[in-house]
């Protein structure tokens, strides 16, 4: 990486945190957090609970507010492409800002909430981490999403209807295929569909991890059966992997053969 | 001094600019004018390198401008409506413009205080009113002493007492060897500062020269008459 790239996610990310949108962000972790922690029962179930609502929540606020910041500046992107730098340090520099503001706002407010509740154990650490690697996937759709669709209004609608098929539409997809195709042996299948919803294998990861089957959707029963052991969780964070590759690069090609 | 050649732009299937050429001399003021969508902004932002040319060539001083970025050191330019990242302040902006550059703005400090912007440095830009946030973009347009200078309607929204310091701005630079090209729908401007003047229809260049030449060409006293004669010929020339 050049020293371009730097300069460009140092100022980035000031610009980022700065935003009252990354304040009320960690103000809402922050506060449910504490609540769950005051009125939730254990920290096992509290952590099981800040699991749910960060697999519903993170990647939502992550995609959207990527798709919408990228739309915003997309003037200054121009002027700045009007300097002498790459386009490939533009657009990673704003992966990597908006992805590192989101996930600190997130992983700074829970932790706050977890330390005051003297609650921060390895449960809700595997949690956190969740977080950040779905908001790194998610920023990374986001800004996708915005560089191949032109028009802002059919960006943003585009951005919310990924979030709902990975956060609902998919693991309801994918129960109506099992239940319908329950006599044959799709389990090989199943995992292969299931593998292309990054939030169901943070959700797997997560419960392999701690061992919450109770947690389980459908989708993550099955891939627990399958993915068991050291190589499944290999493999998942493999996939993961590629989940933040794939959008980056696809949406690098995109932006350099972009009219702006 | 800037060469456009042969240049055709599509965007989808819209030809926007039709094998348009061009020389531009170096240390002119060049105007460019034309009706709306008829290529001005497409030709700026190929010679910016922000829109990449369906074919056709730009050589600036003698080299080929291409993908790599490096020819913009020798450009400065000043958008229409210029938006900035709202969290930062001026000085952030302009510290990050250095950085990006990798060099110290020689005239940073004198045009903050030719625009009267020292007291706002501090100020988050998302404050900025939209005449400041002009004078801002001018700033950033002329702050690296770049060769040449693009202009996007750069008076639109400033206050008469700050477009004429502009003005004045444009032409010490271009007395001291700056080329500068700018897009303006005001005719006056124009005629006050431009010294070549090119016109633009259907993304061809219909004129392309001094405004006296112009108005001896058309056999009209004023600029407006001049440019509306141009227009109509070329629309009877297409028929």
């Amino acid at each position: 990486m050049t020293k371009e790239f730097f300069s460009l996610v140092k100022y980035q990310l000031a610009n980022v945190v700065r935003a009252k949108w990354m304040l009320a962000y960690a103000l809402f972790f922050f506060f449910f957090t504490n609540a769950l922690l005051m009125f939730g029962g254990d920290s096992s179930k509290a952590a099981a609970s800040i699991l749910t609502i960060t697999l519903l929540i993170v990647p939502m606020i992550s995609i959207l507010y990527a798709t919408i910041y990228w739309y915003n500046s997309e003037s200054f992107t121009s002027l700045l492409l009007t300097q002498p730098l790459r386009r490939s340090s533009l657009f990673l520099s704003n992966w990597l800002s908006i992805s590192l503001g989101l996930s600190g706002s997130f992983a700074f407010s829970t932790i706050l909430a977890l330390l005051l509740n003297h609650s921060l154990d390895r449960s809700s650490l595997t949690v956190l981490i969740s977080g950040g690697v779905l908001t790194f996937i998610f920023v990374a759709l986001g800004l996708l999403t915005a560089v191949a669709i032109a028009d802002r209004m059919k960006g943003v609608g585009v951005a919310f209807v990924l979030w709902l098929y990975f956060s609902i539409l998919h693991d309801a997809l994918v129960f109506a295929v099992v239940s319908v195709l329950k006599d044959y042996p799709i389990e090989i299948p199943t995992m292969f569909l299931m593998a292309i919803n990054p939030i169901d294998l943070v959700r797997v990861q997560v419960l392999l991890t701690l061992d919450l089957a109770a947690m389980m959707g459908y989708t993550g029963k099955i891939l627990q059966d399958i993915l068991s052991g050291s190589w499944g969780l290999t493999l998942t964070m493999g996939a993961l992997i590629l989940w933040i590759l794939l959008p980056l690069l696809v949406g690098l090609r995109v932006f350099f053969r972009k009219d702006l | 001094m800037i060469e456009i050649r042969s240049l055709v732009k599509f965007y989808g299937p819209r030809k926007v600019l039709n094998n348009l050429n061009l020389n531009i001399p170096k240390g002119s003021i060049t105007g460019i004018v034309g009706p709306n969508a008829c290529g001005k902004t497409s030709l700026i932002k190929c010679i910016l390198g922000l829109a990449v040319p369906t074919t056709g060539e730009i050589w600036i001083d003698g080299k080929k401008v291409d993908g790599l970025g490096e020819f913009r050191r020798k450009i400065g330019y000043m958008p229409q409506t210029p938006t900035f990242p709202g969290n930062l302040c001026l000085r952030e902006l302009l510290d990050m413009l250095e950085d990006l550059r990798g060099q110290t703005a020689p005239s940073r400090s004198d045009l903050i205080n030719y625009f009267a912007l020292e007291k706002i440095q501090n100020q988050p830009l998302e404050q900025l009113s939209g005449g400041t946030r002009q004078k801002v973009a001018a700033v950033i347009a002329f702050m690296f002493d770049a060769p040449i200078i693009i202009l996007d309607e750069p008076t639109v929204g400033l206050d008469p007492l700050t477009a004429v310091h502009f003005k004045d701005l444009v032409l010490r630079r271009a007395q001291q060897g700056t080329t500068v090209i700018f897009v303006s729908h005001i005719l006056t401007e124009i005629e006050k500062m431009a010294n070549e003047m090119v016109f633009i229809n259907d993304g061809e260049v219909v004129f392309s020269g001094s405004i006296p030449a112009l108005l001896q060409q058309t056999g009209a006293s004023e600029l407006d008459r001049a440019l509306i004669t141009l227009f109509e010929s070329h629309k009877e020339q297409r028929r």
